[in-house]
Protein backbone atom coordinates (compact mmCIF):
# COMPACT_ATOMS: atom_id res chain seq x y z
CA UNK A 1 0.00 0.00 0.00
CA UNK A 2 1.10 3.37 -1.00
CA UNK A 3 1.05 6.44 1.80
CA UNK A 4 -0.28 9.12 0.30
CA UNK A 5 1.84 12.36 1.37
CA UNK A 6 0.68 13.94 4.27
CA UNK A 7 0.28 18.14 4.33
CA UNK A 8 3.51 17.77 6.85
CA UNK A 9 5.64 16.13 4.38
CA UNK A 10 4.58 19.03 1.64
CA UNK A 11 5.25 21.76 4.28
CA UNK A 12 9.12 20.16 4.91
CA UNK A 13 9.48 20.01 1.72
CA UNK A 14 8.18 23.33 0.65
CA UNK A 15 10.15 24.96 3.93
CA UNK A 16 13.65 23.49 2.46
CA UNK A 17 13.52 24.36 -0.95
CA UNK A 18 11.97 28.31 -0.14
CA UNK A 19 15.72 28.10 1.78
CA UNK A 20 17.63 27.07 -1.16
CA UNK A 21 15.52 29.65 -3.61
CA UNK A 22 16.27 32.24 -0.99
CA UNK A 23 20.13 30.81 -1.17
CA UNK A 24 20.09 31.44 -5.05
CA UNK A 25 18.41 35.02 -5.06
CA UNK A 26 21.00 35.63 -2.33
CA UNK A 27 23.58 34.59 -4.93
CA UNK A 28 22.02 36.60 -7.54
CA UNK A 29 23.32 39.75 -5.90
CA UNK A 30 26.85 39.17 -7.09
CA UNK A 31 26.24 39.83 -10.76
CA UNK A 32 23.95 42.65 -9.76
CA UNK A 33 27.01 44.03 -7.90
CA UNK A 34 29.46 43.45 -10.49
CA UNK A 35 27.35 45.17 -12.74
CA UNK A 36 27.54 48.20 -11.05
CA UNK A 37 31.44 48.09 -10.94
CA UNK A 38 31.41 47.10 -14.62
CA UNK A 39 29.43 50.26 -15.40
CA UNK A 40 26.73 48.03 -16.97
CA UNK A 41 23.53 49.62 -14.92
CA UNK A 42 20.66 47.94 -17.27
CA UNK A 43 22.21 44.43 -17.20
CA UNK A 44 23.01 44.75 -13.32
CA UNK A 45 18.66 45.80 -13.15
CA UNK A 46 18.30 42.44 -15.08
CA UNK A 47 19.69 40.58 -11.68
CA UNK A 48 17.83 43.03 -8.94
CA UNK A 49 14.58 42.38 -10.86
CA UNK A 50 15.48 38.31 -11.13
CA UNK A 51 16.60 38.59 -7.22
CA UNK A 52 13.75 39.94 -6.49
CA UNK A 53 11.40 37.85 -7.61
CA UNK A 54 13.50 34.55 -6.48
CA UNK A 55 13.52 36.25 -2.63
CA UNK A 56 9.94 36.89 -2.73
CA UNK A 57 9.35 33.37 -4.28
CA UNK A 58 11.43 31.87 -1.35
CA UNK A 59 10.28 33.99 1.38
CA UNK A 60 6.91 33.05 0.65
CA UNK A 61 7.38 29.17 -0.02
CA UNK A 62 9.43 29.59 3.74
CA UNK A 63 6.55 31.40 5.52
CA UNK A 64 3.79 29.38 4.51
CA UNK A 65 5.37 26.09 4.93
CA UNK A 66 7.41 27.07 8.10
CA UNK A 67 8.63 23.65 9.54
CA UNK A 68 10.63 22.56 11.96
CA UNK A 69 11.10 19.18 11.51
CA UNK A 70 14.11 16.61 9.95
CA UNK A 71 13.96 15.83 6.49
CA UNK A 72 13.24 12.37 5.90
CA UNK A 73 15.04 10.47 2.77
CA UNK A 74 12.35 10.24 1.00
CA UNK A 75 11.40 14.46 1.34
CA UNK A 76 15.47 15.09 0.72
CA UNK A 77 15.70 13.36 -2.65
CA UNK A 78 12.07 15.30 -3.73
CA UNK A 79 13.87 18.68 -2.70
CA UNK A 80 16.84 18.24 -4.45
CA UNK A 81 15.41 17.18 -7.87
CA UNK A 82 12.37 20.33 -7.03
CA UNK A 83 15.39 22.67 -6.64
CA UNK A 84 17.43 21.86 -9.64
CA UNK A 85 14.04 22.54 -11.56
CA UNK A 86 13.04 25.93 -9.87
CA UNK A 87 16.68 27.10 -9.59
CA UNK A 88 16.27 26.49 -13.50
CA UNK A 89 13.41 28.41 -14.02
CA UNK A 90 14.45 31.43 -11.67
CA UNK A 91 17.79 31.38 -12.76
CA UNK A 92 16.83 31.90 -16.16
CA UNK A 93 14.94 35.63 -15.36
CA UNK A 94 17.91 37.68 -15.54
CA UNK A 95 19.14 35.91 -18.87
CA UNK A 96 15.78 36.18 -20.33
CA UNK A 97 15.71 39.87 -19.66
CA UNK A 98 19.33 40.25 -21.61
CA UNK A 99 17.30 39.44 -24.69
CA UNK A 100 19.90 37.66 -25.63
CA UNK A 101 17.49 34.36 -25.58
CA UNK A 102 14.70 34.19 -28.14
CA UNK A 103 11.81 33.22 -25.81
CA UNK A 104 11.64 32.06 -21.95
CA UNK A 105 12.36 28.35 -22.91
CA UNK A 106 15.46 29.21 -24.24
CA UNK A 107 16.87 30.98 -21.01
CA UNK A 108 15.35 28.13 -19.08
CA UNK A 109 17.46 25.97 -21.07
CA UNK A 110 20.62 27.59 -20.71
CA UNK A 111 20.18 28.16 -17.55
CA UNK A 112 19.30 23.51 -16.62
CA UNK A 113 22.47 23.88 -19.20
CA UNK A 114 24.58 25.43 -16.76
CA UNK A 115 22.96 24.01 -13.42
CA UNK A 116 23.10 20.88 -14.68
CA UNK A 117 27.36 21.57 -15.52
CA UNK A 118 26.23 21.00 -19.60
CA UNK A 119 27.69 23.58 -21.64
CA UNK A 120 25.20 23.49 -24.48
CA UNK A 121 23.59 26.82 -25.34
CA UNK A 122 20.87 28.29 -27.53
CA UNK A 123 22.29 32.15 -26.81
CA UNK A 124 22.22 34.47 -29.35
CA UNK A 125 25.30 36.59 -30.12
CA UNK A 126 27.13 35.53 -27.28
CA UNK A 127 30.09 38.06 -28.41
CA UNK A 128 28.26 40.91 -27.46
CA UNK A 129 27.05 39.80 -24.59
CA UNK A 130 26.95 42.23 -21.50
CA UNK A 131 29.76 40.86 -18.56
CA UNK A 132 27.29 40.44 -15.81
CA UNK A 133 25.24 37.84 -17.49
CA UNK A 134 28.55 36.37 -18.89
CA UNK A 135 29.51 36.38 -15.24
CA UNK A 136 25.84 34.72 -14.06
CA UNK A 137 26.36 32.01 -17.03
CA UNK A 138 29.66 30.70 -15.30
CA UNK A 139 28.22 31.63 -11.52
CA UNK A 140 25.83 29.02 -12.07
CA UNK A 141 27.61 26.49 -13.63
CA UNK A 142 29.79 26.81 -10.09
CA UNK A 143 26.61 26.77 -7.88
CA UNK A 144 25.63 23.83 -10.09
CA UNK A 145 28.97 22.12 -9.73
CA UNK A 146 29.20 22.43 -6.08
CA UNK A 147 25.96 21.38 -5.83
CA UNK A 148 22.83 23.39 -4.99
CA UNK A 149 22.57 21.53 -2.09
CA UNK A 150 25.81 22.35 -0.91
CA UNK A 151 25.71 25.85 -0.93
CA UNK A 152 22.20 25.41 1.03
CA UNK A 153 24.13 22.96 3.30
CA UNK A 154 26.63 25.12 4.33
CA UNK A 155 25.03 28.34 4.81
CA UNK A 156 21.21 27.11 6.30
CA UNK A 157 21.00 23.94 7.48
CA UNK A 158 21.69 22.73 10.87
CA UNK A 159 21.58 19.42 11.76
CA UNK A 160 23.73 17.20 10.38
CA UNK A 161 21.38 13.88 9.60
CA UNK A 162 19.28 15.71 7.48
CA UNK A 163 21.85 17.60 5.68
CA UNK A 164 23.65 14.48 4.90
CA UNK A 165 19.97 13.43 2.86
CA UNK A 166 19.82 16.08 1.04
CA UNK A 167 23.79 15.32 0.06
CA UNK A 168 23.64 11.44 -0.88
CA UNK A 169 20.52 13.03 -2.88
CA UNK A 170 22.46 14.64 -4.95
CA UNK A 171 24.53 12.26 -6.58
CA UNK A 172 27.43 12.39 -4.62
CA UNK A 173 26.98 9.17 -2.53
CA UNK A 174 30.27 9.03 -0.68
CA UNK A 175 31.36 10.98 2.30
CA UNK A 176 34.70 12.18 2.38
CA UNK A 177 34.64 13.35 6.19
CA UNK A 178 32.78 12.04 8.54
CA UNK A 179 30.53 14.72 8.95
CA UNK A 180 29.15 16.06 6.02
CA UNK A 181 29.26 19.53 7.09
CA UNK A 182 32.95 19.13 7.15
CA UNK A 183 33.04 17.54 3.64
CA UNK A 184 31.12 20.44 1.90
CA UNK A 185 33.72 22.94 3.29
CA UNK A 186 36.49 20.98 1.75
CA UNK A 187 34.84 20.50 -1.41
CA UNK A 188 34.94 24.19 -1.14
CA UNK A 189 38.51 24.86 -0.01
CA UNK A 190 39.58 22.47 -3.10
CA UNK A 191 37.29 24.62 -5.62
CA UNK A 192 38.90 28.09 -3.79
CA UNK A 193 42.26 26.54 -4.64
CA UNK A 194 42.44 25.54 -7.88
CA UNK A 195 39.88 28.64 -8.49
CA UNK A 196 42.68 31.05 -7.38
CA UNK A 197 45.93 28.79 -9.29
CA UNK A 198 43.46 28.03 -12.27
CA UNK A 199 42.29 31.96 -12.81
CA UNK A 200 46.14 33.17 -12.72
CA UNK A 201 47.94 30.82 -14.82
CA UNK A 202 44.61 31.29 -17.47
CA UNK A 203 44.92 35.31 -16.97
CA UNK A 204 48.79 35.10 -17.82
CA UNK A 205 48.51 32.52 -20.34
CA UNK A 206 45.75 35.33 -21.87
CA UNK A 207 47.91 38.77 -21.16
CA UNK A 208 50.89 36.81 -23.22
CA UNK A 209 48.20 36.15 -26.28
CA UNK A 210 47.80 39.45 -26.53
CA UNK A 211 44.61 40.44 -24.37
CA UNK A 212 43.88 43.23 -21.95
CA UNK A 213 44.62 42.46 -18.81
CA UNK A 214 41.05 42.98 -17.68
CA UNK A 215 39.56 40.59 -20.46
CA UNK A 216 42.46 38.05 -19.28
CA UNK A 217 41.37 37.65 -15.65
CA UNK A 218 37.61 37.85 -16.89
CA UNK A 219 37.88 35.04 -19.23
CA UNK A 220 40.27 32.90 -17.28
CA UNK A 221 37.96 32.71 -14.24
CA UNK A 222 34.78 32.19 -16.47
CA UNK A 223 37.13 29.52 -18.71
CA UNK A 224 38.34 27.80 -15.25
CA UNK A 225 35.11 27.97 -13.70
CA UNK A 226 33.38 26.56 -16.61
CA UNK A 227 36.14 23.81 -17.30
CA UNK A 228 36.64 22.94 -13.13
CA UNK A 229 33.31 22.40 -12.97
CA UNK A 230 33.21 20.25 -15.93
CA UNK A 231 30.37 22.81 -17.34
CA UNK A 232 31.84 24.11 -20.57
CA UNK A 233 30.23 27.65 -20.97
CA UNK A 234 32.58 30.04 -22.72
CA UNK A 235 32.51 34.18 -22.82
CA UNK A 236 32.88 33.76 -26.56
CA UNK A 237 30.87 31.45 -29.21
CA UNK A 238 33.78 29.85 -30.88
CA UNK A 239 34.50 28.41 -27.35
CA UNK A 240 38.43 27.69 -26.68
CA UNK A 241 39.35 28.20 -30.41
CA UNK A 242 38.58 31.66 -29.84
CA UNK A 243 42.10 32.03 -28.25
CA UNK A 244 43.90 30.28 -31.17
CA UNK A 245 46.58 28.96 -27.45
CA UNK A 246 48.10 25.80 -26.96
CA UNK A 247 49.03 27.21 -23.79
CA UNK A 248 45.47 27.65 -22.99
CA UNK A 249 44.28 24.16 -24.48
CA UNK A 250 47.09 22.46 -21.76
CA UNK A 251 46.21 24.49 -19.24
CA UNK A 252 42.19 24.09 -20.14
CA UNK A 253 43.18 19.91 -20.50
CA UNK A 254 44.74 19.90 -17.23
CA UNK A 255 41.39 22.02 -15.09
CA UNK A 256 39.16 19.41 -16.74
CA UNK A 257 41.07 16.07 -15.61
CA UNK A 258 41.38 17.40 -11.81
CA UNK A 259 37.98 18.42 -12.44
CA UNK A 260 37.08 15.12 -13.55
CA UNK A 261 38.90 13.40 -10.28
CA UNK A 262 37.00 12.22 -7.36
CA UNK A 263 36.82 14.95 -4.39
CA UNK A 264 38.08 11.76 -2.32
CA UNK A 265 40.98 11.48 -4.13
CA UNK A 266 41.73 15.13 -3.62
CA UNK A 267 41.13 14.45 -0.15
CA UNK A 268 43.74 11.77 -0.03
CA UNK A 269 46.23 13.60 -2.29
CA UNK A 270 46.36 16.64 -0.45
CA UNK A 271 46.45 15.02 2.96
CA UNK A 272 49.55 12.91 2.17
CA UNK A 273 48.38 9.55 0.68
CA UNK A 274 50.00 10.12 -2.81
CA UNK A 275 50.18 6.22 -3.73
CA UNK A 276 46.20 6.89 -4.12
CA UNK A 277 45.97 8.00 -7.52
CA UNK A 278 47.98 4.74 -8.66
CA UNK A 279 46.19 2.63 -7.31
CA UNK A 280 42.56 3.93 -7.27
CA UNK A 281 39.96 1.87 -9.32
CA UNK A 282 38.78 5.21 -10.41
CA UNK A 283 41.88 6.91 -12.12
CA UNK A 284 43.19 3.61 -13.31
CA UNK A 285 40.01 2.76 -15.29
CA UNK A 286 40.10 6.93 -16.58
CA UNK A 287 43.25 6.15 -17.52
CA UNK A 288 42.38 2.93 -19.50
CA UNK A 289 39.17 4.50 -21.05
CA UNK A 290 40.76 7.74 -22.45
CA UNK A 291 43.67 5.99 -23.51
CA UNK A 292 41.20 3.29 -25.87
CA UNK A 293 38.29 5.52 -26.69
CA UNK A 294 41.85 7.96 -27.99
CA UNK A 295 42.74 4.79 -29.83
CA UNK A 296 39.17 4.75 -31.61
CA UNK A 297 39.29 8.72 -32.30
CA UNK A 298 42.68 9.06 -33.45
CA UNK A 299 42.23 5.91 -35.63
CA UNK A 300 38.95 7.32 -37.30
CA UNK A 301 40.98 10.85 -38.10
CA UNK A 302 44.09 9.24 -39.47
CA UNK A 303 41.55 7.40 -41.78
CA UNK A 304 39.51 10.52 -42.93
CA UNK A 305 43.07 12.04 -43.56
CA UNK A 306 41.47 15.37 -42.16
CA UNK A 307 44.39 16.41 -39.88
CA UNK A 308 47.89 15.12 -41.98
CA UNK A 309 50.15 15.97 -39.36
CA UNK A 310 50.58 14.02 -35.55
CA UNK A 311 50.99 16.84 -34.23
CA UNK A 312 47.22 18.49 -35.16
CA UNK A 313 45.86 15.36 -35.09
CA UNK A 314 46.98 14.76 -31.21
CA UNK A 315 45.87 18.53 -30.57
CA UNK A 316 42.74 18.39 -32.37
CA UNK A 317 41.48 14.84 -31.38
CA UNK A 318 42.53 15.01 -27.89
CA UNK A 319 41.05 18.08 -26.75
CA UNK A 320 37.67 17.40 -28.17
CA UNK A 321 38.06 13.42 -26.82
CA UNK A 322 39.40 14.92 -23.11
CA UNK A 323 36.72 17.46 -22.87
CA UNK A 324 33.83 14.82 -23.78
CA UNK A 325 35.30 12.00 -21.50
CA UNK A 326 35.19 14.78 -18.50
CA UNK A 327 31.83 16.15 -19.47
CA UNK A 328 33.11 19.78 -20.27
CA UNK A 329 31.83 20.29 -23.33
CA UNK A 330 35.13 22.75 -24.63
CA UNK A 331 35.74 22.24 -28.29
CA UNK A 332 38.58 23.86 -30.79
CA UNK A 333 36.68 22.74 -33.68
CA UNK A 334 33.44 24.67 -35.37
CA UNK A 335 30.18 22.29 -34.20
CA UNK A 336 29.59 21.86 -38.08
CA UNK A 337 33.09 20.18 -37.96
CA UNK A 338 32.09 16.42 -36.07
CA UNK A 339 30.39 15.41 -38.78
CA UNK A 340 31.42 17.68 -41.94
CA UNK A 341 35.40 16.64 -41.19
CA UNK A 342 35.18 13.65 -38.74
CA UNK A 343 34.62 10.32 -39.53
CA UNK A 344 32.10 7.82 -37.57
CA UNK A 345 35.06 6.06 -36.40
CA UNK A 346 36.31 8.66 -34.65
CA UNK A 347 32.82 10.22 -33.54
CA UNK A 348 32.72 6.86 -32.33
CA UNK A 349 35.03 7.04 -29.60
CA UNK A 350 34.08 10.93 -28.44
CA UNK A 351 30.50 8.90 -28.34
CA UNK A 352 31.66 6.52 -25.76
CA UNK A 353 34.00 8.99 -23.91
CA UNK A 354 30.45 10.67 -23.21
CA UNK A 355 28.92 8.33 -22.60
CA UNK A 356 31.31 6.85 -19.65
CA UNK A 357 32.13 9.97 -17.84
CA UNK A 358 34.71 10.68 -15.26
CA UNK A 359 34.55 10.04 -11.13
CA UNK A 360 31.96 9.51 -8.69
CA UNK A 361 31.79 12.88 -6.38
CA UNK A 362 32.93 15.04 -9.03
CA UNK A 363 31.03 17.71 -11.47
CA UNK A 364 31.26 15.13 -13.98
CA UNK A 365 27.97 13.38 -14.96
CA UNK A 366 27.32 10.12 -16.78
CA UNK A 367 27.89 6.57 -15.93
CA UNK A 368 30.84 7.13 -14.11
CA UNK A 369 34.67 5.15 -14.39
CA UNK A 370 33.91 3.60 -11.34
CA UNK A 371 30.59 2.08 -12.05
CA UNK A 372 32.66 0.86 -15.29
CA UNK A 373 35.26 -0.66 -12.97
CA UNK A 374 32.74 -2.73 -10.75
CA UNK A 375 30.88 -3.95 -13.60
CA UNK A 376 34.10 -5.21 -14.90
CA UNK A 377 35.55 -6.62 -11.94
CA UNK A 378 32.37 -9.00 -11.69
CA UNK A 379 32.67 -10.02 -14.96
CA UNK A 380 36.25 -11.38 -14.31
CA UNK A 381 34.39 -12.77 -10.93
CA UNK A 382 31.87 -14.60 -13.13
CA UNK A 383 34.37 -15.77 -15.58
CA UNK A 384 36.72 -17.11 -12.52
CA UNK A 385 33.58 -19.02 -11.06
CA UNK A 386 33.20 -20.38 -14.32
CA UNK A 387 36.91 -21.83 -14.63
CA UNK A 388 37.87 -22.58 -10.99
CA UNK A 389 36.70 -25.56 -9.30
CA UNK A 390 32.91 -25.39 -7.77
CA UNK A 391 33.95 -25.29 -4.29
CA UNK A 392 36.69 -22.77 -4.81
CA UNK A 393 35.20 -19.24 -2.66
CA UNK A 394 35.85 -16.80 -5.33
CA UNK A 395 36.75 -13.23 -3.82
CA UNK A 396 36.99 -10.45 -5.93
CA UNK A 397 38.13 -6.80 -4.68
CA UNK A 398 38.91 -3.35 -5.64
CA UNK A 399 41.17 -0.01 -3.73
CA UNK A 400 38.88 2.79 -4.05
CA UNK A 401 40.69 4.70 -0.80
CA UNK A 402 40.61 1.79 0.87
CA UNK A 403 40.40 -1.98 -0.11
CA UNK A 404 36.90 -3.22 -1.35
CA UNK A 405 35.44 -6.06 -1.75
CA UNK A 406 32.90 -6.82 -4.48
CA UNK A 407 29.52 -7.25 -3.01
CA UNK A 408 26.39 -8.16 -5.19
CA UNK A 409 24.55 -4.95 -4.45
CA UNK A 410 27.15 -2.67 -5.33
CA UNK A 411 27.35 -4.30 -8.78
CA UNK A 412 23.57 -4.23 -9.12
CA UNK A 413 23.34 -0.17 -8.71
CA UNK A 414 26.19 0.10 -11.06
CA UNK A 415 24.52 -1.51 -13.72
CA UNK A 416 20.95 -0.42 -12.94
CA UNK A 417 22.05 3.33 -13.37
CA UNK A 418 24.63 2.09 -16.36
CA UNK A 419 21.07 0.76 -17.86
CA UNK A 420 19.13 3.95 -17.03
CA UNK A 421 21.58 6.07 -18.46
CA UNK A 422 22.02 4.09 -21.85
CA UNK A 423 18.03 4.12 -21.88
CA UNK A 424 18.51 7.95 -21.62
CA UNK A 425 20.92 8.07 -24.38
CA UNK A 426 18.49 6.48 -26.70
CA UNK A 427 15.55 8.08 -25.83
CA UNK A 428 17.21 11.07 -26.61
CA UNK A 429 18.53 9.65 -29.84
CA UNK A 430 15.25 8.37 -31.04
CA UNK A 431 13.17 11.98 -30.07
CA UNK A 432 16.12 13.15 -32.19
CA UNK A 433 15.37 11.15 -35.08
CA UNK A 434 11.56 11.56 -34.58
CA UNK A 435 12.37 15.42 -35.98
CA UNK A 436 14.15 14.61 -38.81
CA UNK A 437 17.95 14.52 -37.58
CA UNK A 438 20.40 11.87 -38.61
CA UNK A 439 20.79 8.75 -35.88
CA UNK A 440 24.20 9.21 -35.23
CA UNK A 441 24.05 12.96 -35.05
CA UNK A 442 20.99 12.47 -32.59
CA UNK A 443 22.69 10.20 -30.95
CA UNK A 444 26.14 12.27 -30.40
CA UNK A 445 23.81 15.24 -29.45
CA UNK A 446 21.20 13.08 -26.81
CA UNK A 447 24.21 11.66 -25.33
CA UNK A 448 26.43 15.03 -24.85
CA UNK A 449 22.86 16.34 -22.66
CA UNK A 450 22.50 13.56 -21.22
CA UNK A 451 25.89 12.78 -19.96
CA UNK A 452 26.04 16.60 -18.92
CA UNK A 453 28.57 17.15 -21.78
CA UNK A 454 28.00 20.06 -24.03
CA UNK A 455 29.89 19.05 -26.93
CA UNK A 456 27.51 20.08 -30.18
CA UNK A 457 27.23 18.88 -33.20
CA UNK A 458 25.50 21.42 -34.36
CA UNK A 459 21.89 20.33 -33.34
CA UNK A 460 21.76 22.72 -30.20
CA UNK A 461 20.73 25.99 -31.65
CA UNK A 462 17.73 28.71 -31.47
CA UNK A 463 15.69 27.48 -34.24
CA UNK A 464 15.52 23.41 -33.20
CA UNK A 465 12.35 22.22 -32.02
CA UNK A 466 10.45 22.48 -29.11
CA UNK A 467 9.99 19.00 -28.10
CA UNK A 468 13.59 18.67 -28.81
CA UNK A 469 14.54 21.48 -26.65
CA UNK A 470 12.45 20.34 -23.77
CA UNK A 471 13.81 16.95 -24.43
CA UNK A 472 17.50 17.66 -24.09
CA UNK A 473 16.28 19.59 -20.86
CA UNK A 474 14.95 16.91 -19.35
CA UNK A 475 17.87 14.80 -20.25
CA UNK A 476 20.49 17.26 -18.23
CA UNK A 477 18.29 17.39 -15.43
CA UNK A 478 17.76 13.15 -15.03
CA UNK A 479 21.59 12.95 -16.13
CA UNK A 480 23.03 15.53 -13.49
CA UNK A 481 21.06 14.23 -10.68
CA UNK A 482 21.33 10.38 -11.72
CA UNK A 483 18.28 9.28 -12.03
CA UNK A 484 17.22 8.12 -8.02
CA UNK A 485 15.88 11.56 -6.90
CA UNK A 486 13.69 11.60 -10.19
CA UNK A 487 12.26 8.68 -9.71
CA UNK A 488 11.69 9.27 -6.03
CA UNK A 489 10.00 12.42 -7.38
CA UNK A 490 7.76 10.34 -9.44
CA UNK A 491 6.72 8.13 -6.91
CA UNK A 492 6.05 10.43 -4.90
CA UNK A 493 3.84 11.93 -7.42
CA UNK A 494 2.16 8.75 -7.68
CA UNK A 495 1.91 8.44 -4.07
CA UNK A 496 -0.35 11.95 -3.86
CA UNK A 497 -2.32 11.06 -6.46
CA UNK A 498 -3.08 7.35 -5.97
CA UNK A 499 -2.07 6.77 -2.14
CA UNK A 500 -4.36 5.84 0.71
CA UNK B 1 51.43 22.18 11.33
CA UNK B 2 49.89 25.01 8.91
CA UNK B 3 52.98 24.75 6.63
CA UNK B 4 52.90 21.00 6.65
CA UNK B 5 49.51 21.35 5.37
CA UNK B 6 49.92 23.42 2.86
CA UNK B 7 53.37 21.64 1.56
CA UNK B 8 50.81 18.46 1.36
CA UNK B 9 48.20 20.03 -0.42
CA UNK B 10 50.55 21.61 -3.34
CA UNK B 11 52.61 18.46 -3.32
CA UNK B 12 49.03 16.99 -3.92
CA UNK B 13 48.31 19.29 -6.62
CA UNK B 14 51.67 18.83 -8.58
CA UNK B 15 50.50 14.92 -8.30
CA UNK B 16 47.59 15.17 -10.45
CA UNK B 17 49.47 17.51 -12.95
CA UNK B 18 51.68 14.93 -13.44
CA UNK B 19 48.52 12.70 -13.64
CA UNK B 20 47.07 14.74 -16.16
CA UNK B 21 50.50 15.03 -17.93
CA UNK B 22 50.89 11.61 -18.09
CA UNK B 23 47.36 11.29 -20.06
CA UNK B 24 48.53 14.02 -22.68
CA UNK B 25 52.05 11.92 -23.09
CA UNK B 26 50.01 8.78 -23.76
CA UNK B 27 47.92 9.76 -26.24
CA UNK B 28 50.64 11.91 -27.82
CA UNK B 29 52.33 8.73 -27.88
CA UNK B 30 49.54 6.70 -29.85
CA UNK B 31 49.52 9.26 -32.38
CA UNK B 32 53.18 9.00 -32.71
CA UNK B 33 52.18 4.65 -33.05
CA UNK B 34 49.82 5.27 -35.80
CA UNK B 35 52.20 6.23 -37.59
CA UNK B 36 51.10 9.50 -38.97
CA UNK B 37 52.35 11.33 -42.52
Amino acid sequence: MILRPTIDDLKNIGYYLGKIIIGLGLIMLVPAVCGMAFQEINPALDFIIGAEITLIFGLILTKICHSEKELSWMQGMVVVSLSWLVAAVLGAVPLYLSGHWKSFLDACFDSMSGFATTGLTLVQNLDHMAYTHNLWRHLIMFIGGQGIVIVALSLFVKSASGAFRMYVGEARDEKILPNVVDTSRFIWLVSIAYLVLGTVSLAITGILCGMKPFNAVFHGLCIFIAAFDTGGFTPQSQSILYYHSLPYEIITVVIMIAGAMNFKLHYALWTGSRKEILKNIETIGFFITIVITFFITAVGLAQAGVYPRAMMLFRKGFYQLISGHTGTGYQTIYAQQFFADWNHVALLGVVCAMALGGAVCSTTGAIKTLRVGIIFKAMIEDIKRIILPEKAVVLQKFHHIKEVFLEDKQVRSALLITLAFIVLYILGALIGMFYGYPFFNALFESTSAAANVGLSCGITQAGMPVGLKLTYIFQMWAGRLEFMSIFTLLGFLVAALKGK
Amino acid sequence: MKLKSIFNASLGISIEMLYAALIMLAAFSLCIILNLK
